[in-house]
């Protein structure tokens, strides 16, 4: 009997710590709030340096604006849910967020499956979602009202890859998706722009499981059937493994075979704590370039972030700063934090936020109430342990991709 | 290429035997499956990336420290959570898995919020064993950092296996694990006997997680990655069997490159469950598992 109650008393105990470690869910409702649901990744499976990021965006700014006296004379409060960056998790969050904690609005979502999870449980308690970084088309292709889109979108982020693969002179890419929503939209999407667009490349692609640790195989084949390009989609850490793997085995990047990122991972804080000498040379995609000319707002945002958290804001960082600011224009604009009237505001948006001047496309379709121009940056990485100031800009999104600025890894 | 991904399959497959190896041993010895040793294999990754990143540790003293963490932990996990369950021979035949099941899945949750607590939720790559560009041997390219993980991978295996048939200790070990009851009436302390298997299972582990560090960057959540392919891996050479997780490891590392390779990347982590499906149908005790008889 001792040793089952010592056993029970260890497992109890076990568990009291790890669910306090892992941290208790905010429940308390408060009084003159503007409550504001935050669904993001904070444990694995999905991309934590994401989710960390947006949320520390939007603590940021919710600080930021409480100081200058909250929003319709409110103070803003941030109600936080780790949806993991997967179907039950964003449903399951987005579900408590309206019905348990009353949120009038959700944002933060940084993964597609995670917002394209909540999207009918918004729709049906008619909650709007700004989402902060779901590329995949669906989520505009499903023609929500309630839904808006500051961030990425797939289409942009493929004609750009495209223009770029073309000025490159590639007659061979690979591709390499992970599968989730957004890489299976971003394959099919590629595929499609490339046999349209550049029929003279020779395209071929895998899926690869986001969870796995050992891409050798896949590794090795492209040692054997060599392309131009290798085009990555997959996300952080996934993605950091492809590319040591790939480096490893000296197969990318070198002179003959470039590697060209396109899942936003190098500005991750923690980038170069997981790769070294792989990142070196990869051309990468980005929605963020320090070089970007910034709105007044986003040059105040970036020094506070700086003054903060000691580091760089990321592309994520400034996507959930926009949400969390669109939020807020919409409330003062409707003079009220109800659902319904902020996602009338919502779609009258002209908002000048961190990156740009923000507006909604009513055209259903892929850009349906997305800020169409949001803006994009190709880039090379030519240094270990280089700061995105100091990597080589060879495109910005207004204008032309310059290739003769390419260095041999 | 088949030459190459039989190579990657032999090398992979070291790195699953080392995880494997220790599962069996704890198997073998207590009747019990460890749900927290793939946090052993996060520990060990931990340990060695941050002496060397934080603290500047050089590899040759941060590797060993890894192991001595690992194996610290697998003596503490014994002591503190095991010993009270199992106090003598007599209890080790009472049926206590149950317990030591729940006990080690609650230390599996709380070491993965420990470790996100204390080092956060990213990722960590670990150093190169050495730098350098792959080399080709045989038309086979491998980079220099994989040949000396395989090599060390390779040396702790061989001496592990040197302990367990030559040695004192590894006797004892075996005793116990054929018949702990009559283990203790021929003197061997039993206890310290499933201290000392605790121990060495923490340490090989953590030595895996360690070597592994460079191409499978530690994070709180990475355990997982290893205990489930330790679990195929025992099962397949047979519960309790040293030599079956070796090869076991080595079959599952082959099996599954050359899947992967040769069919689909997209079902790589089936293979080894089509083959443990298959093994369990024909040789249910695995591959070198013995048919236990109870008198």
């Amino acid at each position: 009997m001792a040793s089952r109650a010592h056993a029970v008393r260890w497992s109890v105990a076990l568990l009291c710590c790890s669910v306090a470690m892992a941290g208790m869910p905010q429940t308390i409702q408060a009084e003159g709030t503007f409550d504001i649901g935050v669904s993001t990744i904070l444990t694995p499976p999905g991309s934590v340096t994401q989710g960390v990021q947006a949320r520390q965006a939007l603590e940021l700014v919710a600080d930021w604006m409480n100081d200058q006296g909250g929003v319709v004379g409110k103070k803003i409060r941030l109600v936080v849910g780790d949806d993991q960056g997967t179907t039950e998790g964003g449903r399951t969050v987005a579900e408590r967020l309206i019905t348990r904690d009353k949120v009038s609005v959700i944002t933060g979502q940084v993964s597609s499956t995670s917002v394209l999870a909540s999207l009918e449980v918004a729709k049906k308690h008619n909650v709007p979602v700004v989402n902060v970084n779901g590329w995949a088309s669906g989520i505009r292709t499903f023609g929500y009202r309630g839904v808006f889109n500051p961030g990425p979108y797939t289409t942009r982020v493929i004609t750009a890859t495209v223009d770029t693969l073309v000025a490159l002179g590639s007659k061979k890419v690979f591709g390499a998706f992970d599968n989730t929503d957004a890489g299976f939209n971003l394959q099919k999407e590629l595929r499609s722009q490339l046999a349209a667009r550049a029929p003279g490349i020779t395209y071929k692609d895998v899926t690869l499981d986001r969870t796995a640790k050992d891409y050798l195989p896949f590794v090795l084949q492209m040692q054997q059937d060599q392309p131009d390009v290798i085009v990555s989609e997959l996300i952080a850490p996934a993605g950091y493994i492809l590319m040591n793997q790939l480096f490893d085995q000296g197969v990318a990047p070198t002179k003959e075979v470039k590697f060209f990122e396109m899942g936003g991972m190098t500005d991750n804080p923690d980038f170069w704590q997981n790769v070294r000498e792989s990142g070196k040379g990869i051309l990468a995609f980005g929605h963020y370039h320090p070089k970007f000319k910034l709105p007044a707002i986003g040059v105040e945002f970036r020094k506070r972030f700086v003054e903060k958290y000691k580091t760089e804001p990321g592309r994520i960082s400034f996507q959930a700063a926009d949400a969390l600011l669109l939020i807020l224009d919409a409330a003062k604009r409707a003079n009220s934090t109800e659902s319904a009237a902020l996602i009338d505001a919502l779609e009258k948006a002209n908002y000048e936020g961190t990156r740009g001047q923000i507006t909604f496309d009513m055209t259903p379709g892929p850009t349906y109430h997305q800020w169409v121009d949001v803006p994009y940056a190709i880039y090379q990485i030519t240094k270990v342990d280089q700061k995105l100031d100091d990597t080589v800009l060879l495109k910005q999104s207004d204008g032309p991709l310059d290739i003769s600025l390419i260095q041999d890894p | 290429m088949f030459a190459s991904m039989l190579v990657n399959g032999i090398i992979t497959g070291a790195f699953y035997a080392l995880m494997a190896l220790g599962l069996t041993m704890i198997f073998g010895v207590l009747r019990i499956v460890n749900f927290a040793h793939g946090e052993f294999y996060m520990i060990g990754g931990f340990v060695y990336v941050l002496l060397y990143h934080n603290v500047g540790l050089s590899i040759p003293f941060a590797l060993p420290a890894a192991v001595v963490v690992g194996g610290l932990l697998g003596w503490l996990v014994d002591k503190l959570l095991m010993g009270p369950i199992y106090t003598d021979a007599r209890s080790m035949r009472q049926g206590r898995d149950e317990y030591a099941i729940i006990v080690t899945f609650a230390l599996s949750l709380f070491l993965v919020a420990l470790m996100t607590k204390l080092v956060g939720p990213w990722s960590l790559q670990g150093p190169r064993l050495a730098d350098g560009r792959p080399i080709a041997i045989a038309g086979v390219r491998v980079s220099p950092h994989q040949i000396i993980a395989l090599a060390v991978t390779v040396a702790f295996l061989l001496a592990s296996m040197l302990l367990l048939n030559h040695s004192l200790w590894g006797r004892q070990i075996r005793a116990v694990a054929q018949n702990r009851f009559a283990a203790a009436i021929v003197g061997i302390d039993v206890r310290r006997v499933s201290m000392l298997v605790f121990a060495a299972a923490g340490a090989l582990a953590a030595l895996a997680g360690a070597m592994l560090s460079n191409m499978i960057s530690p994070a709180p959540d990475v355990g997982a990655f290893p205990a489930i392919k330790s679990y195929v891996i025992i099962v397949l050479g047979g519960l309790g069997s040293p030599v079956g997780a070796i090869l076991g490891g080595l079959l599952l590392g082959i099996i599954e490159n050359l899947g992967a390779f040769y069919v689909s990347f997209a079902y790589r982590d089936t293979y080894g469950l089509v083959l443990l499906v298959l093994v369990l149908l024909l040789r249910p005790n695995g591959l070198f598992g013995e048919i236990r008889r109870e008198v």
